[in-house]
């Protein structure tokens, strides 16, 4: 109860002010016969600067109670539920306590009447905010983000059995559905290839893909008059989106994976993997490179860090560095990332039917990539037998999100059967996902930019 | 699946919403992103000669125990 009044006495305090402050600026109106101050000088905040309840009506002008809006209140409160599900639920909290942090951050409100920069926001240019920014919207976080996620990811599920990679590349159908599905809704063809990559669930994917092709700055045609058509600046929501399905991995896929599966497929009893040498282990990411990016050269910023990591890791020469890249780096990077993102979402910027949008169009994709992944394992298995045969859930992993999208599968696997453990052949498409991902995410950049 | 996706194309072409150049990224990316994974299976399946034929145990872990990252992934089965 005392809670209540405490915060009930700090709202009245607050709205007391507000009054007397809304007063003391009609007042001041008032004495100069109803004229305003000059719009420069007012937007300047300089209009009155003489005496000590100006000075105070000053302050107030300046603080974020004034300048509060609807959708600042709005977006500090989804800052706030990210929070809260990362604490509560232990969702993605690495990435959703940065992220929610940072929205808060975003939407804290401050004068910016007539374009009056006081270096604050992150669309500022100068500020400090900004210039952290510049690593998002360069598509710099991104690969070294790669570069950490390779020197922390083990092969060895993918390299024994090969041939789950396939359910890691059926899983990207969601992307390139998504992508149609954009262009359906009026999204210009940079931004829906932006869009589709949601479908990927791969938080840096997405970023490095919308900083290139929807990142307000590209110059999409001209209008008749010759104005040019900037491209949308959608890396906010496409980051939001992104990581949100990402943290809700364990929402989304189990009801699409017991209705696109019988219980027979899901009881079904993979053969154990067989061990895998450091020859192997060290051949895979040189040969991965080669491959993956001779295919697809736009992908190289993304894939050229993750193998180039998973060298450092698997080699066991380099220690060192493959410990630093996957601690220290990927944690400054990230917490980096997360914040820049987060902040990005300035309400005036995020709430917007464009948003809302994204956010559809992302479910859609991560279901269709979830179905597509568990599809397309059931029709390996009409030419599989046997102990070869592949246990359906294993190809909802394939939507990458390392490795929450594992982890559902192997808790769906033992509610079935608590003896079936399906944790290391689901890790196989998963990181064979975020190959997918990143190649996909290549492929659109090569054919939209 | 096949059909359905057919469906949805031909619904999309018909209303004007994409144009063949949209369905030609779309088929061509899709194509592309199983190539590129094709290609790694078919090496590693053919080529890579696998040099031991041990088994990793099954995993001896709880739910939500196993921390999937990197090495530990190893330590914990």
């Amino acid at each position: 109860m005392k809670k209540l009044f405490t915060v009930a006495g700090i709202i009245c305090i607050l709205c007391l002010l507000r009054l007397a402050f809304l007063q003391a600026d009609r007042g001041a109106f008032g004495a100069n016969a109803g004229e305003p101050p000059s719009p420069s000088l007012q937007s300047a905040g300089l209009s009155d600067h003489h005496g000590p309840f100006q000075g105070l009506k000053k302050f107030y002008d300046y603080s974020g109670f004034r300048n509060a809006t609807s959708g600042h209140i709005v977006m500090i409160v989804v800052g706030l539920v990210f929070i809260f599900l990362a604490i509560r639920y232990d969702y993605e909290p690495l990435l959703l306590v940065p992220i929610g942090t940072g929205i808060i951050i975003g939407n804290i409100p401050f004068f910016q009447d007539g374009g009056f920069n006081l270096q604050l926001g992150v669309y500022q240019d100068g500020s400090v905010m900004n210039y952290l920014y510049y690593g998002v919207l360069k598509g710099i976080y991104p690969p070294l983000i790669f570069l950490g996620i390779g020197a922390m990811t083990d092969f060895s599920s993918l390299i024994s059995n090969p041939r789950l990679m396939l359910l890691g590349a059926a899983a990207q159908v969601g992307i390139f559905i998504t992508f149609l599905g954009a262009l359906y809704l009026g999204f210009a063809p940079p931004e829906a290839g932006a869009i589709g990559i949601i479908g990927g669930a791969d938080g840096p994917t997405a970023i490095f893909l919308s900083s290139k092709l929807a990142n307000g700055i590209n110059i999409l045609g001209y209008s008749p008059e010759g104005d040019p058509l900037y491209v949308k600046n959608l890396i906010g929501p496409i980051a939001i989106a992104a990581y949100s399905y990402m943290a809700l991995v364990p929402v989304i896929q189990p009801p699409i994976m017991r209705l696109l599966t019988t219980r027979n497929e899901r009881l079904i009893r993979m053969k154990p993997p067989r061990a895998v040498s450091r020859n192997e282990k060290i051949m895979f990411p040189i040969i991965g490179l080669l491959l993956t990016t001779f295919i697809s050269p736009s992908s190289l910023p993304l894939l050229g860090m993750l193998f180039f990591g998973n060298l450092l890791k698997e080699s066991t020469v380099t220690k060192r560095l493959a410990e630093t890249s996957r601690n220290a780096l990927i944690d400054i990077v990230t917490i980096l990332l997360g914040l820049t993102v987060g902040a990005s979402t300035q309400a005036d910027v995020f709430l917007t039917s464009e948003s809302l949008l994204i956010f559809g169009l992302g479910a859609l994709s991560f279901m269709i990539a979830t179905a597509g992944g568990l599809i397309f394992a059931k029709i390996m298995n009409l030419f599989l037998k046997g102990e070869n045969r592949i246990n359906p859930l294993v190809g909802a992993a394939g939507v990458s999100a390392v490795p929450d999208s594992a982890r559902v599968v192997q808790n769906i696997g033992l509610k079935e059967d608590p003896t079936n453990h399906l944790l290391m052949h689901a890790m196989a498409p998963n990181v064979a996902g975020v190959i997918g991902s990143a190649v996909a995410a290549g492929i659109l950049l090569s054919f939209l930019l | 699946m096949e059909s359905l996706s057919h469906c949805f194309v031909m619904t999309l072409l018909n209303a004007g919403a994409i144009d063949s150049f949209a369905l030609a990224i779309t088929l061509l990316g899709y194509f592309i992103v199983f190539l590129a994974l094709v290609l790694l299976y078919l090496t590693f399946r053919y080529l890579v000669p696998a040099e031991t034929d041990g088994v990793i145990e099954t995993i001896k872990v709880k739910p939500g125990d196993a921390v999937l990252q990197g090495d530990i992934l190893i330590e914990t089965i």
